[in-house]
């Protein structure tokens, strides 16, 4: 029996519902900042903010509180929390679960700013425990007969599997295919979850995808080491020396290969960093347009925001799957480099015989 | 340097680093599409190298505008 082409389409109305339903939701974003901003359009370096909330000279207690204000000596000058915001006039970023938290409770924003380097790594750690669930799920209720997840599951495998074992080969990239599939799945997932409302994506700090770097580098270098033993290595950063001159040119290649080898995990994160840094900050500052849109309404605080950035969170999702995929590349390329060379001829002879 | 004119040098640097990766990602994907004009049947793999060779070529004018970034204001 043929089977019916248009059986699994989704239907024009339910499609239509979807991307309705969007346009409505994309409205809460900014909106919810619009009302957490005190003047129209000041979302500002929320970071710096609540750096110099602790910073005893700004004295940075809203104004709105009486008793505080009274209290407060004559000496040190009494910043409003409008000049507070004016001063801290640092990059927009995207707020996210401190940010509000900030706003509501305005008194701790100086213990808020103290545990940003432990809220940091817990996001990162849901995260991780997400996937895992999910993974582990997957896995446990495997069957000859796969549901869906399970296919997807492992379309994504494969696909990762065809990537690494076409650059690394057959043996080499099933050994290295744990730790860089891995890799791959973290970045993106890393990536992806600082689009879901409330949540910073970790990657967006530049210590989490330098230490993501740094595994890369500990990787290349043990693989290194292991594999063509410390004579070889120093030959490889030498430029395998054959003759006289090449052992004379030898000297100079050692600390240029060696310099070369410490900034390539520093290439690695900062490319990273910078790509989904510099998205949430686009997001931050389109967000930021779309509250000064409705500025000249006469009402101020107007808890309304236009969704200007509706266009740059697809582009942001679609760039961090392809920084992860360029991180993974890399890493591979980093790998194949110091594996050993002649494994590449065997194996371009044994494709041509077979 | 934030009343002077130094702080122009924050955006021409990063303009400077856009005009470079500009053109090579112009010749990056012109080269690209040329070769998928060539070869269609290749061309998921020709595209895959050049998304991959878009972002190496991008990397360079983040790198400049990080520096607008990690400057202390």
């Amino acid at each position: 029996m043929i089977a019916n082409p248009k059986r699994n389409r989704p239907s024009a109305s339910k499609l239509i519902a979807a991307v309705a339903g969007l346009l409505v939701a994309s409205w809460a974003l900014p909106s919810s900042a619009a009302a957490a901003t005190p003047d129209q359009g000041q979302i500002v370096g929320m970071t710096q903010l609540l750096a110099q909330a602790g910073d005893k000279s700004l004295n940075g207690e809203p104004a709105s509180d009486q008793a505080g204000a009274e209290q407060a000596p004559a000496k040190k000058k009494k910043l409003s929390e409008k000049e507070v915001w004016k001063k801290a006039s640092g990059v927009p970023e995207l707020p996210a679960l401190p940010h509000f938290l900030a706003k509501i409770m305005p008194k701790k924003k100086h213990t808020i700013h103290k545990w940003m380097w432990v809220i940091r790594p817990v996001y990162a750690l849901v995260i991780v425990t997400l996937v895992f669930l999910v993974l582990m799920g997957v896995y446990r209720k495997r069957s000859i007969l796969p549901t869906r997840m399970q296919t997807a599951m492992e379309m994504l495998v494969e696909g990762l599997d065809n990537l690494i074992c076409g650059i690394l080969g057959e043996k080499h990239g099933r050994k290295y295919l744990p730790y860089l599939g891995a890799l791959f799945l973290y970045i993106v997932c890393l990536n992806w979850f600082g689009q879901v409302p409330l949540m910073m994506s970790p990657s967006s700090f530049f210590a989490c995808t330098l230490g993501l770097a740094i595994c890369t580098f500990f990787v290349v270098q043990y693989t290194a080491f292991t594999k063509l033993g410390v004579k070889g290595v120093v030959g490889h950063w030498a430029g395998d020396p054959k003759d006289v001159v090449g052992y004379c040119v030898a000297i100079l290649l050692i600390p240029l290969h060696i310099f070369g080898e410490f900034l390539k995990p520093l290439s690695l994160g900062l490319r990273l960093y910078g790509n989904i840094y510099g998205e949430d900050v686009l997001l931050g500052s389109m967000l930021m347009l779309g509250i000064m849109i409705f500025s000249f309404l006469p009402a101020n605080g107007i808890p309304l925001g236009f969704p200007l950035m509706l266009p740059f969170q697809f582009l942001a999702l679609l760039l961090s799957t392809i920084q992860a995929l360029v991180f993974t590349l890399l890493s591979t390329i980093y790998i194949l480099m110091v594996l050993p060379h002649d494994d590449h001829e065997h194996e371009e002879h044994a494709e041509t015989h077979a | 340097m934030k009343g002077t004119v130094l702080q122009f040098s924050y955006p021409i640097g990063v303009a400077l680093a856009a005009i470079g990766s500009g053109l090579g990602l112009g010749r990056a994907v012109g080269s690209a599409m040329e070769a998928m004009g060539r070869q269609p049947e290749a061309a998921g793999k020709i595209q895959t190298g050049m998304i991959v060779g878009a972002a190496f070529i991008e990397a360079l004018t983040i790198y400049a505008l990080i520096t607008v970034f990690l400057v202390p204001k």
